[in-house]
């Protein structure tokens, strides 16, 4: 799997700074395709959703109490999902540091109970289980860090290669 | 793997920026003022060195409620915010003993549901314009 995180200028704010994922040989992030998927069935979700990514950027950061762990994933795969609404229909997976770094995937729409029922939300979070994979182990190995404000050190990823260091 | 030492770019897209500025002021307040609210209540706990499971037994409610109400999308009763109040000590509510003014509060009403149903006009034709791009 080959791919790089930018920061999301639009929501990052002095609370928390929020991420996403570009996969080698797409043009738009995870971010982007998961809005791109849903805005047009679902705009006042999305808006919605938007105006909590900006609270946690600016206002109140990417406390543990704005996220549901369970259910997600397995226990310690480090994704989690956007606390919703209980009539909202949308999911939206992320990968959360603390309080201060939020790294936003793709999503999609809740039709079933279990998400590994579902293709595109299994997809989706599969996807992100991967990259949290690879983005802690890269912390872990120091080629990550995060400088108080930013992540600085390596953002371009490529687990194909890891012999070649 | 390979390292690269370099800031990390920053990002946003014609597609973020057309619905972020597509929202309403009034929607990132209602969404951010709901937020801070959970986060006061969740401060408050942590304070009292309470866990969440020990605050839903002082409120007599399941953990799993009290996991919604600091989630910042609960739409709190004032009867709730009172318990909550009396529950961690702290304030929550606004003083209700000052004078309303009728008048002035419809005038804001009205111009509030005026530029609302503008700008769902307004998101409604975006929307239609995203589907077709």
């Amino acid at each position: 799997m080959k791919f790089k995180i930018v920061k999301l200028s639009r929501f990052s704010g002095n609370k928390s700074s929020l991420y996403s994922v570009i996969i080698d040989g797409e043009q738009e992030t995870l971010f982007d395709t998961f809005i791109r998927n849903n805005v047009s069935e679902n705009l006042h979700e999305v808006e919605q959703i938007f105006a909590t990514l900006n609270s946690i950027g600016k206002k109140v950061g990417a406390n543990d109490i704005f996220f549901r762990k369970k259910k997600e994933g397995k226990a310690g795969d480090g994704v989690e999902a956007i606390y919703d609404y209980p009539s909202a229909k949308l999911r939206l997976y992320c990968i959360r540091y603390g309080s201060v770094t939020l790294v936003l995937g793709d999503g999609g729409e809740k039709k079933v109970r279990a998400w590994q029922d579902d293709e595109q939300l299994s997809k989706a979070a599969n996807e992100m289980i991967k990259i949290s994979q690879i983005l802690t182990q890269a912390i872990r190995d120091g080629d990550l860090s995060w400088d108080g404000n930013d992540f600085v050190g390596q953002f371009e990823f490529n687990d194909n290669d890891e012999d070649e260091d | 793997m390979m390292k690269t030492k370099t800031k990390i770019p920053e990002y946003t897209s014609p597609l973020i920026e057309q619905i972020y500025e597509g929202i309403s002021q009034n929607t990132f307040d209602f969404v951010a003022n709901r937020m801070q609210l959970a986060l006061r209540i969740s401060e408050a706990i942590k304070a009292k060195n309470w866990s969440q499971k020990q605050f839903a037994e002082m409120m007599g409610k399941r953990p799993s409620e009290v996991s919604r109400w600091l989630s910042g999308t609960h739409n709190f009763t004032t009867d709730t915010l009172w318990h909550i109040e009396q529950v961690l000590d702290i304030r929550l509510l606004a003083e209700t003993n000052q004078e309303s003014t009728p008048i002035f509060e419809a005038d804001r009403l009205r111009k509030f549901v005026l530029q609302e149903v503008n700008n769902a006009l307004e998101k409604y034709l975006s929307s239609r314009k995203l589907v077709s791009a």
